[in-house]
């Protein structure tokens, strides 16, 4: 009863909503965190350095995780885009967070590096999380463990990688006569 | 339906989103640190410290202060400074040098022998505008980045004034 309650209150529009940003939040702080981690100019100074190659790969999952979870192209689209923004800027703020706090002064090099640096963040960010949204869009219906939205039953048979394969699918077979 | 919420996806997100914002808060606060630590440390010329200690303008001493506001223990790796005669060199410190470790908030005063070793110019000791530049590098133990730079100052006409 209570699983069918929480699965209620996911379907409404904000359940679904608040889900996404929270995913949105915790996804889009890792990718910036990636940048943050693997961008030459600070390492040294945050601790860790990580070679690009993880930023690539993480960005990719990070995709992957937006692509299947949500399935309007459009959204979905909106959502990347959004979040490698976001990455990008997070990397202009760790950049600028000393400038905001009084420590230093904002200079037009430090601008221009912080702006030139982000924008190309943000392309190199957006070819791996794209390109993961839309291996994620493909194959999240076949991802075990069904859709909490869903009822259960639906996901029992043993069949469930024929019959979940595509939710569009399955409607124009209920459609059909 | 817009979103599907698999489990396996929501704890996959989960797991990587929550030590992702960890880390970011952490890589803000720890550049935030440094800079702040970069911007605190101070080496400064102590006004009037300089003396001849011979009328042959051979031999002078001059004091250097380290300043460390930041909150780290730092270690002035090198400092190395160089006396000049109207900006062009005269000598130094040939000493070598040994790191020392300044503590959080804490001030050192480094005395400084220059030795001239340009003996052309060194008549010109007690008329000359006398400067100095040299480089300096700090290191903390916090961040791998050494805090380095390159400084020069003026330090005046300075005669000798005897014993």
């Amino acid at each position: 009863m209570k699983a069918n309650d929480l699965r209620a209150a996911l379907r409404t529009r904000a359940g679904m909503l608040m889900v996404g940003a929270l995913q949105w939040l915790l996804l889009t702080g890792t990718l910036g965190a990636l940048v943050i981690y693997t961008d030459r100019s600070l390492q040294g100074l945050i601790g860790y350095h990580l070679q690009a190659g993880y930023a690539f790969f993480g960005a990719l999952v990070i995709g992957l995780l937006f692509g299947a979870t949500i399935e309007r192209t459009r959204v979905l689209s909106v959502v990347v885009l959004m979040a490698c923004a976001a990455a990008a800027g997070m990397y202009a703020a760790v950049l600028y967070l000393p400038v905001w706090t009084g420590v230093i002064v904002s200079t037009s090099g430090l601008q221009n590096f912080a702006t030139s640096r982000s924008i190309l963040h943000f392309g190199l960010m957006l070819v791996p999380t794209g390109i993961g949204a839309v291996a994620g869009q493909l194959l999240g219906p076949m991802i075990p463990g069904g859709d909490l939205l869903q009822d259960p039953k639906r996901y029992e048979a043993e069949d469930w990688w024929l019959t979940r394969r595509s939710r569009g699918e399955s409607d124009a077979s209920r459609r059909s006569p | 339906m817009t979103v599907r919420l698999n489990p396996l996806v929501l704890g996959l997100t989960l797991l990587i989103g929550i030590p992702g914002l960890i880390f970011a808060a952490r890589a803000f606060a720890t550049y935030h640190d440094a800079t702040e630590a970069f911007t605190k440390t101070e080496l400064q010329y102590v006004r009037g410290s300089f003396r001849w200690e011979d009328p042959e303008f051979e031999n002078a001493t001059a004091v250097f202060r380290i300043v460390n506001g930041s909150q780290f223990e730092i270690t002035v790796e090198s400092l190395m400074v160089a006396l000049t005669f109207d900006g062009e060199f005269a000598g130094t410190d040939y000493e070598r040098w040994q790191p020392i470790r300044v503590a959080p908030g804490d001030t050192r005063d480094i005395p400084f022998n220059f030795t001239v070793t340009s003996n052309s110019i060194q008549p010109r000791g007690g008329t000359a505008n006398l400067g100095f530049r040299g480089q300096l590098r700090i290191t903390f133990a916090e961040f791998e980045e050494p805090l380095a730079f390159r400084f020069s100052g003026n330090i005046g006409v300075t005669p000798y004034e005897g014993e």
